[in-house]
């Protein structure tokens, strides 16, 4: 009891610490580069959130992730630029429309399981690129969308990397607490409990199909947030910017993280951006070591960095048995 | 009065009919036990009462309520509970939320409680109320925080059996409850169920093997073979029924 009393105090002090650094972090750090890739690990930690959400939680294995992302980006610029919309409004906008949408992707879901979920999902985002890219009237198609129009709060136009780092920290502590909050509340249980044992959840009187809908839809608007956070901080979005790899480097960070914990795709999504950037002086070799890496932790620590109670250096345990 | 009216229920697989016309009226109050050998569809059966298969022909209805259509949930929701033959538990998931998931439908979550923790405490604190007095009504409060798999195949099916009852149902479908159980578990397993039934005042549907578990606590033995049924009646009745010895000791040629 002692000792996991003292636990907890550790890892409360521990995650004041972090939180205490992020808030201070762009006023120290001056170089606008590493903040710039600290607002990326933050825009891909999102994504990885969102993603956790549907295939950590309720297990259903989705390839489009990317396609969201897309989604909400394209929806936030075209809203800004041909409606005049403000940033915050289109940001909703994005929210509610990747969160219907992810809805309607939830229906092939209710049917499908594993294997044959994910190539649907595979499709769909194949899809969604093909839309993008030959609806020219409306998305200029391959070309892009270039400038997107900085947001502006409250007449306050966003110059330099400080008001973005503030507001997507703001953004992500709201993200990360209602991840941090689902697994503990009913919503989490009947996610884990699909996630477990579809057919025995819907005799113990789950409805499967309305929860597999709602993981959709928080899913896809984590997504949509991610998504058009970054099209107003890039300021230039094409259809090249949510490829199938990228959906597949969501998923790498929540495997990667801990799929199944909350805090794991985050720090997924942290190693995925960050050894990139660190390995540089690799030059073309870095791609070839981020590959053996995963592959070493997969051999190594299936259960992800975070997975199975949290980091734990002492050793390399064994996975957990394969959920049937 | 009847609770449960199966009405010449016919499933079919392909080919094979693994249940075959069945009819029976299950009584408010009583302990039904259904046996008969492997591969004589009393599975089958519980899945067609509780939504999970369509039935090829025939009608089941709860209180004149027709099953047909209805998804497992909502059967789940109108009161009729079960348990698995091959344990089902939700592995990942401690014994305290397995089963806290029988209760959800009672609750009527919905999602702005999850959201919002001012919304949602009033609902958490029923759910954990409720789940600690079936988790202590099935010996299980001690195991509380670990996680389903890591119970005993005794614990497991008791785990079940929480689960099931935590939603209050009218009717309890046990598959096989005693599979697996040593003799001094199947013991205190019965005594259980009896008193589910005198206490709980619930109608126990039960499928069991076990000849002597079956005779000693049902009040009413529905005997299926190759998915027909071939005889009704007190376990007495039974026990005489020609029909009965043939399906389990063979024909005396």
């Amino acid at each position: 009891m002692i000792d996991k009393m003292s636990k907890m105090k550790k890892s409360f002090i521990l995650s004041g610490i972090i939180w205490a650094i992020l808030l201070i972090f762009p006023l120290v750090v001056t170089d606008s580069y590493i903040v710039h890739i600290v607002i990326m690990i933050g825009i891909f930690a999102v994504l990885a959130l969102g993603l956790e959400i549907i295939l950590g939680l309720t297990g259903l294995f989705s390839l489009g992730h990317a396609a969201f992302f897309g989604m909400g980006a394209y929806v936030s610029a075209l809203t800004t630029m041909y409606l005049n919309v403000s940033f915050p409004l289109a940001m909703l906008l994005s929210v509610i429309f990747t969160a219907l949408f992810g809805t309607l992707i939830g229906f092939p879901a209710l049917r499908l399981k594993g294997d044959y979920l994910a190539i649907a999902t595979l499709g769909f985002g194949e899809i969604f690129r093909l839309i993008l890219i030959n609806w020219d009237a409306f998305t200029r198609g391959p070309m892009g969308l270039p400038g997107i129009p900085r947001p502006s709060v409250f007449g306050f136009v966003f110059t330099g990397r400080i008001p973005y780092y503030y507001t997507l920290l703001i953004l992500f502590i709201f993200v990360f607490y209602l991840a941090r909050r689902i697994p503990k509340t009913f919503l989490g249980r009947a996610f884990k409990s699909i996630r477990d044992d579809e057919d025995a959840a819907a005799f113990m009187g789950i409805n499967i199909t309305k929860y597999k809908l709602i993981a959709f839809a928080i899913g896809g608007a984590y997504a949509g947030l991610a998504g058009s956070f970054y099209a107003h901080y890039i300021t230039f979005i094409s259809p090249d910017t949510f490829l199938y790899q990228d959906s597949a480097q969501m998923l790498a960070m929540v495997f990667l993280g801990g799929a199944g914990t909350i805090i794991g795709p985050v720090v997924g999504a942290l190693t995925l951006v960050l050894i990139p950037e660190v390995l540089r002086f690799l030059v073309e070799w870095r791609m070839l070591f981020v590959g053996v890496l995963m592959v070493a932790m997969m051999i190594f620590r299936p259960q992800g960095i975070m997975g199975g109670g949290g980091l734990n250096l002492s050793g390399f345990r064994k996975p957990k048995p394969p959920v049937a | 009065m009847e609770i449960l009216k199966i009405n010449n229920v016919t499933k079919r697989f392909g080919g094979v009919v693994a249940v075959d016309q069945i009819s029976a009226d299950i009584e408010e109050g009583m302990i039904c036990g259904i046996i008969g050998p492997n591969g004589a569809g009393k599975t089958t059966l519980f899945n067609m009462i509780t939504g999970g298969y369509t039935m090829t022909s025939g009608n089941i209805s709860y209180r004149g309520q027709e099953l047909g259509n209805l998804k497992p949930h909502q059967i789940h929701g109108l009161g009729v509970a079960r348990t698995f033959q091959n344990i089902r538990v939700f592995p990942t998931m401690t014994v305290h939320e397995n089963v806290m998931i029988g209760y959800h439908d009672k609750l009527n979550p919905n999602m702005g409680k999850a959201f919002f923790p001012w919304l949602s405490r009033k609902t958490e604190k029923a759910m954990d109320e409720e789940s600690m007095k079936y988790l202590e009504m099935t010996m299980l409060a001690g195991r509380k925080d670990y996680l389903a798999s890591s119970l005993s195949y005794g614990e497991q099916r008791r785990l079940e059996i929480a689960r099931a009852l935590i939603s209050n149902p009218e009717i309890l479908l046990l598959d096989e409850p005693a599979a697996g159980m040593n003799i001094n578990e199947s013991k205190d397993l019965l005594k259980f169920i009896k008193w589910i039934k005198t206490d709980l005042k619930k109608t126990v549907i039960i499928i069991e093997h076990n000849m002597k578990v079956v005779m000693s606590i049902s009040d009413r033995i529905i005997v299926m073979d190759h998915g027909k049924k071939i005889a009704d009646g007190t376990p007495h009745e039974v026990r005489q029924n020609p029909l009965v010895v043939d399906a389990y000791l063979g024909k005396n040629e």
